[in-house]
Order: C-alpha cells, then sequence, then structure tokens
C-alpha cells in the first residue's frame, strides 16, 4: 500500500534537487495554465499546494524506483 | 483519400502552444501519405459543436486531441469541454483515439472503449512537461528540454500513421521514453527533469484493440 503522507524531510530532499535545475526551465502540469519555474516549484511545496504534492510524489516514485532497481528493470525491458 | 485524420489544437496557452508545434511534425509526416485527409480545428475552433459536426461529417478512423484534459473529460479551446464521460463520448465509437491531455485515459478513455471505440491511447494522471519556455514555434522545436517530452509523446501517432498497429504504436512509444531516459542518463540530465519523463512514461495507456491499423 503506498503512502501518500509526504513527510518535512522529503519535501526537504526535493527542494534541494530543485535548487539545482536550471533557471531557464518552466514546469507544466495538469490543468494549470501558467508555467511554473524552480522557485515557483518551491513555493507550491512549501505552501502544501496540489501541484506541490503532486510534484514531490512524482520525484520520490523516481528516487524510489532508482533505489529499489526497478527503474532499471523499466529501461532495459 | 481513404484515411482520414481529425486533430483538435486548442493552442491556447503555452503548453499547448508547444503541442500544437511539435504536431506540425506529424502534419509532414501525413502529408507524405498520399491517402491521408488531415483536418485541423485550431484554436477558437476547437469547440464541441465543430468537432462534434466534424466527427459526424468526414466520420474521420483517428481523432487526436491536443490540449488540456480531467479523469472524465477532453477541453479544447480555453477549456472548452469537447468530450466528456456521460454526454458525448459515444461520438468516438469505431474511432482511434489519440488523447496528449492529462488524466483522460483513466476514466474517459476506458467508457468510450466500454462503448465502442477502437482504440484510446492517452495519460492516466497528468501529463508533465518541462520546456525552455520559448515563444515562436521554431524556437519550440528546436527546445531540446521539451523534445525529452514529446518525441516520445507524439512517436505513437506517426507509427499509426505508418501503418503499425496500435499495440506497436505504443510499444514504440514505450521505447522511445526508454531510450530518452537512458540517454538523458549517460547526458547527465537533470533528474528532477527525469522524473517527470519517468512519471510520463508509466502513465501512458494503449487501451481497446491492440490490432487496430489507421
Amino acid at each position: 500500500m503506498e503512502n501518500n503522507s509526504i513527510t518535512q524531510k522529503e519535501k526537504e530532499l526535493v527542494i534541494a534537487r530543485l535548487e539545482v535545475v536550471s533557471p531557464e526551465l518552466s514546469f507544466y502540469v495538469g490543468g494549470e495554465d501558467k508555467s511554473f519555474s524552480k522557485q515557483d516549484l518551491i513555493d507550491e511545496i512549501n505552501k502544501d499546494t496540489n501541484v506541490g504534492k503532486e510534484f514531490v510524489k512524482t520525484q520520490l516514485k523516481f528516487l524510489r524506483a532508482m533505489k529499489d532497481g526497478s527503474l532499471m528493470k523499466v529501461l532495459v525491458a | 483519400m481513404s484515411r482520414i485524420l481529425l486533430v483538435s489544437n486548442s493552442h491556447h496557452d503555452r503548453p499547448t502552444e508547444y503541442l500544437t508545434s511539435w504536431f506540425d511534425k506529424i502534419v509532414a509526416i501525413a502529408e507524405n501519405q498520399s491517402d491521408i485527409k488531415i483536418i485541423e480545428l485550431k484554436k477558437e475552433q476547437s469547440n464541441k459543436k465543430e468537432l462534434v459536426d466534424m466527427i459526424e461529417k468526414e466520420n474521420p478512423q483517428l481523432v487526436i486531441f491536443n490540449g488540456h484534459g480531467g479523469y472524465d473529460s477532453i477541453g479544447g479551446f480555453n477549456r472548452e469541454i469537447l468530450i466528456k464521460c456521460d454526454d458525448n463520448e459515444h461520438v468516438l465509437s469505431g474511432k482511434i483515439v489519440h488523447a496528449l491531455a492529462c488524466r483522460c485515459a483513466k476514466v474517459l478513455g476506458k467508457k468510450c472503449i466500454t462503448l465502442g471505440t477502437h482504440c484510446f491511447i492517452g495519460y492516466k494522471e497528468d501529463f508533465q512537461l518541462w520546456t525552455e519556455s520559448k515563444d515562436s514555434k521554431e524556437e519550440h522545436l528546436a527546445d531540446k528540454t521539451a523534445s525529452l517530452f514529446l518525441d516520445p509523446a507524439y512517436e505513437v501517432i506517426i507509427a499509426i500513421i505508418e501503418g503499425q498497429k496500435t499495440g506497436e504504436a505504443f510499444a514504440r512509444s514505450q521505447n522511445m521514453y526508454r531510450q530518452k531516459l537512458l540517454e538523458s542518463i549517460a547526458n547527465g540530465q537533470q533528474e528532477t527533469v527525469l522524473a517527470s519523463i519517468f512519471h510520463n512514461m508509466q502513465h501512458q495507456v494503449c487501451l481497446g484493440d491492440q490490432t487496430a491499423c489507421f
């Protein structure tokens, strides 16, 4: 069963990873008309908005897939 | 002309402008196939009435949506709902559908299949996109970050236009997602961006008849 709660440490991890993203990049998602810079995303995460929560979940899934080897299994399938 | 492709390009904000720019690559490929007629509903034309009228009049075998979406709907220009569950999804019966729109494969796509859509290819959750946020079509097409997302997403349509079965086309798209991820890892692409490609790959689905052809 997937745990949907996000801890403060997990948020900090994702924010630390965002800090190194190029400032030239913009992120678009879902029904949002606006783009999100890395600073916008950090603000969304800190404010616990839906965009922030979904962004953190995406990042954590990727990190877990790297850690448990499932990413590599998918990539070499 | 024996094959008819109908596309809705809502083209009303930056992400949908990127989709339109990228879709022009597909138009160029389709135009090289002498038997394909392309009907495009762009901007204000991407509305419910024109879409339904055009489907009834032209009976396209392939219907493509480039816009925003929700679990039970697909949107057009300025988010006008084009297709919605328990309203008009039956108009897609007998067709192959591709939706580059968030979430709509999860509920709407499944419902379409139960009502006779041959195949529905799309995304069960949000489609995430990173770009260099450029303005012009030429800059969109030169945006290497956007290409990591849009090349694999549109590969499935190119394969369908080239005559591959829907299941084969889906596999080709999934393989391109893998290729983009592997190349990006090797090139040291930022992992934050890779996570979004992985997200899109994992939520892309091909529902219904895997042997349908356009």
